[in-house]
């Protein structure tokens, strides 16, 4: 033990003695790595903050960060058994502006994968973190946000992945904990509410289950859960062999850690089970979803046992249904929200984990989006930080148990192959900016793209569509023009989505731009002119995946009109309409949710 | 809306209508007519006609205005130099054209500049224009040299990219030789007026 883990574990150990039921008096922790070690500490209560330090972590230029701490913190595993986790506090540089005292939110992050560097707070000092947008959103509200990394991250440890129990424990501690670092202004008494998505939408749920026993000296007004799997032996069904295969063997690995004489998975892994699970356990998010994407549990099994055999073992049963949702209820009001075309966790489940909520009298909001699982991850932010702000303002939330909306049905792209993901009439924010006549043009506001993006094979195939539209163009003031931009062929790209969560697009769509009359708008009269040739549109785009939902898509560039066909007119609208600089803005929009 | 805009419009539409039903602004209510329209001209020659002038003219006056000015672009095409200054509307721009090309020129803060620079635009795609439609091998001739020679200013002013310009050269070139060598030559000369490359492959 280095000496300042040996004074920190003697003054945190002197504190502990001589006030045995009090919070444990904070010390700041060492830099680096040694971070991660865990210190020799009596703790008494869970969430005691073991130690402290500040943090650099990098959100990206502009967030609303005045500054962030590195947590370790006592909680409990989901058999009941002290444990010691990791975490993040970041402190808003937003006033609150709404009433009370600001609030704190615990964000319950998604899977990021077994090995240490997958830890959401190394991930968020590195600049890497997948869900680093959704945390931006949060600040820019005002929020304090506590990112726990969850149970194993500390050196030395595997994280017991997908035990929900384990995981909401480490999402309630973490108030406790990120309330006890010297003056960092968070107060154990102040609103607070807890947002996940996917393995988060799952600790979320399991949270609103415990709170009032695990926590209940918090003032926990909501918790928000997406993505949720709740019914674990029907996600297992779902994942295996199919395109999120990778989650299922994530949590039999992470399960079997929280239980491992219920499941042995040293006993019940083959030789090549148990290289790839060694492998798997050096990778993050967005490396073994592509490396173990549509394969079977039995590949990784003595006598290539399949998920349904596995499931006929008690043990293994007990275990997998122990982390099923929706056996008690939600002791806050709870906000679900699900994709239709999520491709990894179906949304029917989501449906029955409200419906069991409901039929407590629970207070359930359900969403629904009509995308799939990424893009719901990130489209869903402001909807949920509105509903969350309404509950901090105290208001009754909507009850959708009491709606008479149809059930949402699936419309996930098949598993088992390619892995696709459908823009299905998506929005496209458009506007063009005619370079002679210096004047943006805005496409109407149902311009749309339908496109599957290939991210296995790389390709992206779409078709646009622009309705004609009418705008008023500076040749003559309050002169209407009628426009069609008629795409021409289909739209064809390459994309990429990179092992650490980048996405990139580069391809191009052609159209020819008409005008079709110009007048008054009450008198438009036929002018049928028509480029000769049709323009390119370049769609290049490099970002982070989170862009794909949030509506952070653009492509953005410069195109060169040819020469109009109009008649007697035509050498007129090639000086003024025609020719290169012609600037265009496109912004991909994800089709809106419903609220049932 | 004011007559002056509503009437030139019309009158403009017609022409591109060509044979497209003819109204007269009489024929329209007083409140239908009332809307602003202010073209601002200020410091820039006079408008030679007025908006409701051209209103009333017939679908066939305008043409012909239109294609008077066509064939005055064709003319021009002897001095294919940039015009330096504005005094009036020149002859290859006709009444409508020049009421139009003043209201957009009018929006930018140097509306002579503009509306000279435009003035340009316009006389070499009216000769780009009249190529199209002319068989005569002299008048074609002496078009394409006028094209060509303007290009380079097309470029400069940003009206025309790089790539666009040299496959108008490479057209106009392959139509005034019948010789390989001398196209070779020529668009190689024309090419590196206007900043490109130009290579063809011996067979």
């Amino acid at each position: 033990m280095s000496d300042f883990k040996l004074k920190a574990s003697t003054l945190a150990l002197s504190a502990a003695l001589l006030a045995p039921f009090a919070a444990q008096a904070a010390v700041e922790g060492p830099s680096g790595m040694d971070f991660y070690d865990v210190p020799f500490v009596n703790t008494t209560q869970n969430g005691d903050l073991i130690w402290y330090r500040e943090a650099n972590v990098n959100l990206g230029g502009g967030a609303a960060l005045a500054k962030a701490y590195n947590v370790m913190y006592r909680s409990t595993d989901s058999l009941g058994e002290e444990n010691v986790v990791t975490g993040t506090v970041l402190i808003s540089s937003n006033e609150w502006e709404g009433s009370g005292e600001r609030p704190t939110l615990s964000y319950a992050v998604g899977t990021h994968g077994l090995d240490q560097s997958c830890a959401p707070s190394m991930q968020l000092q590195a600049g890497s973190d997948y869900e680093t947008r959704n945390l931006r959103a949060a600040l820019e509200k005002g929020y304090a946000v506590l990112v726990t990394d969850y149970e194993g991250y500390t050196t030395g440890a595997t994280p017991t992945y997908l035990a929900g129990e384990s995981q909401a424990h480490a999402a309630l501690d973490i108030f406790r904990a990120a309330s006890q670092i010297p003056r960092a202004g968070i107060d154990i008494n102040a609103p607070s509410a807890v947002w996940g998505f996917s393995q988060g939408g799952q600790t979320a749920a399991w949270v609103g289950q415990i709170a009032d026993d695990y926590a209940p000296e918090l003032d926990l007004v909501g918790v928000a859960s997406g993505g949720t799997p709740a019914d674990f032996p029907v996600v297992a069904d779902y994942l295996n062999g199919s395109t999120g295969a990778s989650f299922l063997l994530g949590g039999i690995i992470g399960l079997s850690e929280q239980y491992p004489d219920d499941i042995p998975v040293d006993e019940l892994a083959s030789a090549n089970g148990k290289a790839v699970i060694a492998d798997y356990k050096n990778k993050c998010t967005f490396e073994f979803l592509f490396d173990y994407m549509n394969e079977s549990l039995s590949s990784y099994t003595v006598g290539n046992k399949d998920l349904d055999e596995l499931l006929q073992v008690p043990s293994i049963n007990q275990r997998i249904t122990d982390q099923n949702l929706g056996g008690a209820g939600a002791d806050v009001p709870v906000l679900l929200y699900h994709g239709t075309a999520d491709e990894f966790i179906p949304i029917e489940q989501s449906i029955e984990l409200k419906d069991a909520y409901c039929r407590r009298f629970d207070k359930v909001t359900y969403d629904v989006y009509p995308s799939e699982h990424i893009v719901t991850l990130f489209q869903a932010a402001p909807t949920v930080l509105t509903w969350l702000d309404e509950r901090f303002a105290g208001e009754d939330p909507r009850n959708s148990c009491y709606s008479f909306a149809a059930d949402p049905v699936s419309n996930a792209n098949p598993g088992g192959g390619d892995f696709i993901v459908s823009l299905d009439e998506w929005n496209l924010d458009a506007e063009l900016h005619l370079a002679t006549l210096d004047q943006t043009v805005e496409l109407p506001e149902d311009t749309t793209i339908s496109a599957d993006a290939n991210i296995t094979d790389e390709s992206l195939q779409g078709l646009l569509t622009v309705p004609d539209f009418y705008a008023q163009l500076n040749i003559l003031i309050q002169l209407t023009v009628g426009l069609s931009v008629e795409p021409v062929g289909q739209i064809e790209a390459t994309t990429q989505l990179s092992r650490d969560g980048r996405l990139s697009i580069d391809g191009s769509t052609q159209a020819n731009v008409l005008i079709n009359t110009a007048g008054f708008s009450w008198l438009p009269i036929p002018f049928n002119c028509k480029t000769t040739e049709p323009a390119t549109f370049d769609l290049n785009y490099e970002g982070p995946i989170s862009d794909f939902g949030a509506g952070g898509i653009v492509f953005a560039g410069e195109t060169e009109f040819a020469e109009l066909e109009c008649g007697w007119m035509t050498a007129l609208f090639n000086s003024l309409v025609a020719g290169p600089g012609q600037e265009y803005n496109f912004r991909l929009v994800p089709p809106a949710p419903e609220r049932l | 809306m004011k007559k002056s805009t509503f009437g030139i419009m019309f009158a403009v539409g017609a022409i591109a209508a060509a044979g497209f039903h003819f109204h007269t602004i009489s024929e329209l209510s007083e409140s239908q007519q009332h809307v602003a329209s202010d073209v601002r001209v200020k410091d820039m020659p006079a408008i030679e006609y007025q908006p409701e002038e051209l209103a009333a003219m017939s679908p066939d006056q305008l043409i012909q205005m239109q294609k008077d000015a066509l064939v005055a672009a064709t003319e021009a095409a002897d001095d294919a130099s940039e015009l330096v200054s504005l005094d009036r509307r020149p002859e290859f721009v006709s009444p409508a054209e020049w009421l139009m090309l003043q209201s957009v020129a009018s929006q930018k803060e140097d509306s002579n500049a503009e509306l000279l620079r435009l003035v340009n635009l316009l006389r070499f795609n009216k000769q780009l224009q009249a190529l199209s439609e002319t068989i005569d091998m002299e008048e074609r001739h002496s078009l394409s040299e006028a094209v060509l020679a303007q290009l380079p200013k097309r470029i400069e002013n940003r009206e025309m990219s790089v790539e666009k310009a040299q496959s108008i050269q490479l057209k106009l070139i392959s139509q005034m030789y019948d010789n390989d060598s001398d196209v070779r030559e020529r668009a190689a000369e024309e090419a590196r007026r206007i900043g490109a490359q130009f290579s063809i492959k011996a067979s």
